[in-house]
């Protein structure tokens, strides 16, 4: 893994404006991204994890650019994303592209997969006749699809397959960094091994760095160098991957670990000595105040009742956002 | 399933479903059975026919669908004789199912006390005022906070895992015997998958039921399952008890799905895979269902059909080399 930073996130910021309840009251901010920093050097995963409605996605489309950030810096190899204009972007699309969850519906149906792959070369003005069509079939190839099916449509696909298109047309373009956004949730355990396996593959031959946001745990640690847990719009904490399953810092990130089902029964937890997160994910029109996680944590007080804590380093490279950081890791070896 | 009593007895199901290019199976001759208090996972793939074989049990199949069973008997009573009237008697009373989406399975323009409440005098003959306390007394239950005032709101003011558990108390409302849960847990986070799975696990203790539990994920069977049923392109492929599965999968099939899945206290470079896709109901391969995937298939798999039979005492396998294959030690 090289050392230079590819991205930089710094409090960056996305708010939803929502209609006010009632007729001249005042509007209200869902703040799906809430004041996020973090970097990404050249070469590694970061897994971005967390539940519904923490913002994960958003973010994600903020980095790339779908969406316009609030507040905050988004800076590419040191150029601020967030401030171009749509015209200033198009050079830098070519950089950062994305690969989406559901592979029936980021697929236009009415196109070729030649087509489909084809698409952002000629776009971007990269290849055209003849030489466009050799870069298709090496891309198919590349991502394991068979060349004799350049001509066919994404419905005589299965999802496994129509992922592999929707990666290899994030991939005609030689990006700098792809987001992967929940890449394997919609395929079934078997394909999803094939997929990530594709993933891991070609980060090594064409030196990509991903962003992997995905809200299972499990496929996370897989694929990822470092990893960043979000609640609520926040990053409660970040840290490489080791240390933040053998020593997790932040209740919450415990109670994740804790929630995973483990494919073994010898393993099973008992029943009554397990700790299970209580309650639900709170509304993110109306975050609790303090620690937003406070209402569900098993370790809150006065101080997180009042203060939302910040995010910060308690151990080179691990950073967390609690008042009260868990000492020792309770989940995992 | 050793010595318990049988609940739910299921002899030779085959189901169809008729489209425009003719007639496709989608399940193909699934006997099993379900003891009194037994917790039997249902575990596949998409289109592996899990879900229509439980909604078969229900006699909830869609219209171009034919169901055939030598039988399908539920505490003695045979349910494939039975008309529709006398179906839907037993429908929410001696066995009830919950669904993956609950958004989708609640009615949206019907409080949550009125859809309770529904299901609890439809069976009983009580006033709406014993049913409401009783509604009241289910949602406590299921561990709903401030059960009074959720009777009073509709689906949508309520969160996924609150759904989901609004469906439970519906479900248990009548006590039924048997419960059917198709994915309860999947549209759910991780964190309310944990409670739900608990909250499962204590209702079927305290109301003596059996459960059929339908899902993909095989870190929840390891969870809660007694017992375990791997279905492969419409066909049963292996059934063992939890424990037995789990050290020694034998079906080529199993042991695939065990490989690649993620296991959170091992890093593996390279996950295995099973390589190829799920074959297309329309058109199943020859011989074996799983030799066009299957690592090991040799000759005689591409032509002949294992039957599923007994091995090692209380476990099933469908194939023709498993003691060749050996199943290797699960981790």
């Amino acid at each position: 893994m090289a050392d230079g930073k590819l991205l930089e996130v710094k409090n960056l910021k996305t708010y939803f404006k929502v209609k006010a309840e009632k007729i001249g009251g005042k509007p209200r901010y869902l703040k799906a991204v809430d004041d996020v920093s973090f970097t990404i050097r050249q070469g590694e995963t970061l897994g971005i994890v967390g539940e519904s409605g923490c913002g994960k996605s958003t973010l994600g489309n903020t980095i790339i650019r779908l969406l316009k950030p609030t507040e905050g810096q988004i800076l590419f190899e040191g150029q601020d994303l967030a401030k171009l204009s749509r015209r200033e972007l198009i050079k830098y699309r070519k950089d950062i592209q994305m690969i989406f969850q559901d592979p029936y519906s980021s697929l236009n149906p009415r196109m070729r997969v030649e087509e489909i792959i084809a698409e952002p070369l000629k776009t971007h003005h990269i290849a055209s006749g003849n030489e466009l069509h050799e870069k298709v079939l090496d891309l198919m190839r590349n991502v394991g699809l068979d060349e004799t099916y350049a001509s066919r449509f994404p419905h005589e696909f299965s999802g496994g397959q129509r992922q592999r298109i929707g990666i290899a047309r994030a991939l005609a373009l030689q990006p700098k960094l792809v987001i992967c956004d929940e890449p394997v949730s919609a395929l079934d355990v078997s394909i999803q091994a094939q997929i990530l396996n594709l993933l891991k593959e070609l980060q090594k031959t064409y030196g990509l760095t991903y962003i992997f946001i995905a809200h299972g745990l499990p496929t996370v640690k897989h694929i990822s160098d470092r990893i960043a847990v979000m609640y609520l719009g926040q990053i409660v904490e970040l840290a490489d991957k080791e240390s933040l399953f053998a020593q997790p810092m932040h209740p919450y990130t415990e109670g994740l670990l804790e929630a995973i089902p483990l494919p073994d029964p010898d393993l099973r937890k008992q029943e009554e000595s397990r700790d299970i997160l209580k309650g639900d994910i709170p509304n993110a029109l109306d975050p609790p105040s303090g620690c937003h996680f406070h209402p569900r944590c098993p370790y809150a007080d006065e101080t997180c009742r009042n203060t939302c804590p910040q995010l910060k380093e308690l151990q080179p490279g691990h950073f967390a956002a609690c008042h009260h950081p868990l000492e020792r890791g309770m989940a995992g070896e | 399933m050793e010595n318990r009593e049988s609940l739910l007895k299921i002899e030779n199901l085959n189901v169809y479903f008729k489209t425009e290019n003719g007639r496709i199976q989608a399940v193909k001759d699934v006997s099993f059975e379900i003891g009194k208090g037994e917790l039997v996972a249902l575990v596949g793939e998409s289109g592996c026919g899990k879900s229509i074989t439980s909604l078969s049990v229900m006699g909830l199949t869609p219209k171009n669908c034919q169901v055939e069973a030598k039988s399908i008997s539920l505490g003695g009573r045979e349910l494939t004789a039975m008309k529709p009237d006398e179906l839907r008697k037993l429908r929410g009373k001696e066995m009830a199912m919950i669904f993956q989406e609950p958004l989708t399975s609640l009615n949206p323009l019907f409080t949550i006390g009125y859809q309770l409440t529904e299901t609890i005098r439809i069976h009983n003959q009580i006033s709406k005022k014993e049913a409401r306390d009783r509604a009241v007394e289910l949602l406590k239950k299921v561990e709903i906070p401030r059960p009074e005032s959720i009777l009073k709101e509709y689906p949508n003011a309520l969160s996924g895992g609150m759904r989901q558990r609004v469906m439970i108390a519906i479900a248990m409302a009548n006590n039924p015997t048997l419960l059917i849960a198709d994915e309860p847990t999947t549209a759910l986070d991780v964190t309310i998958q944990a409670q739900i799975l608990r909250l499962m696990r204590q209702l079927m203790k305290e109301y003596s039921a059996s459960i059929l539990f339908i899902t993909h994920d095989l870190g929840v069977v390891a969870e809660i399952a007694d017992r375990v049923i791997v279905m492969y392109a419409g066909q049963i492929v292996e059934q063992a008890d939890v424990f037995s599965l789990f050290h020694r999968p034998l079906h080529p099939y199993t042991q695939g799905l065990m490989n690649s899945t993620i296991k959170i206290n091992q890093s593996d470079e390279v996950l295995d895979t099973i390589n190829g896709v799920v074959p297309n109901l329309s058109s199943m391969p020859e011989g074996c269902r799983f030799h066009p995937r299957c690592p090991y298939a040799r000759e005689d798999c591409r032509k002949t059909m294992p039957e599923l039979s007994a091995v090692l005492g209380n476990r099933y396998v469908r194939c023709l080399h498993w003691e060749e294959l050996g199943g290797d030690q699960n981790g």
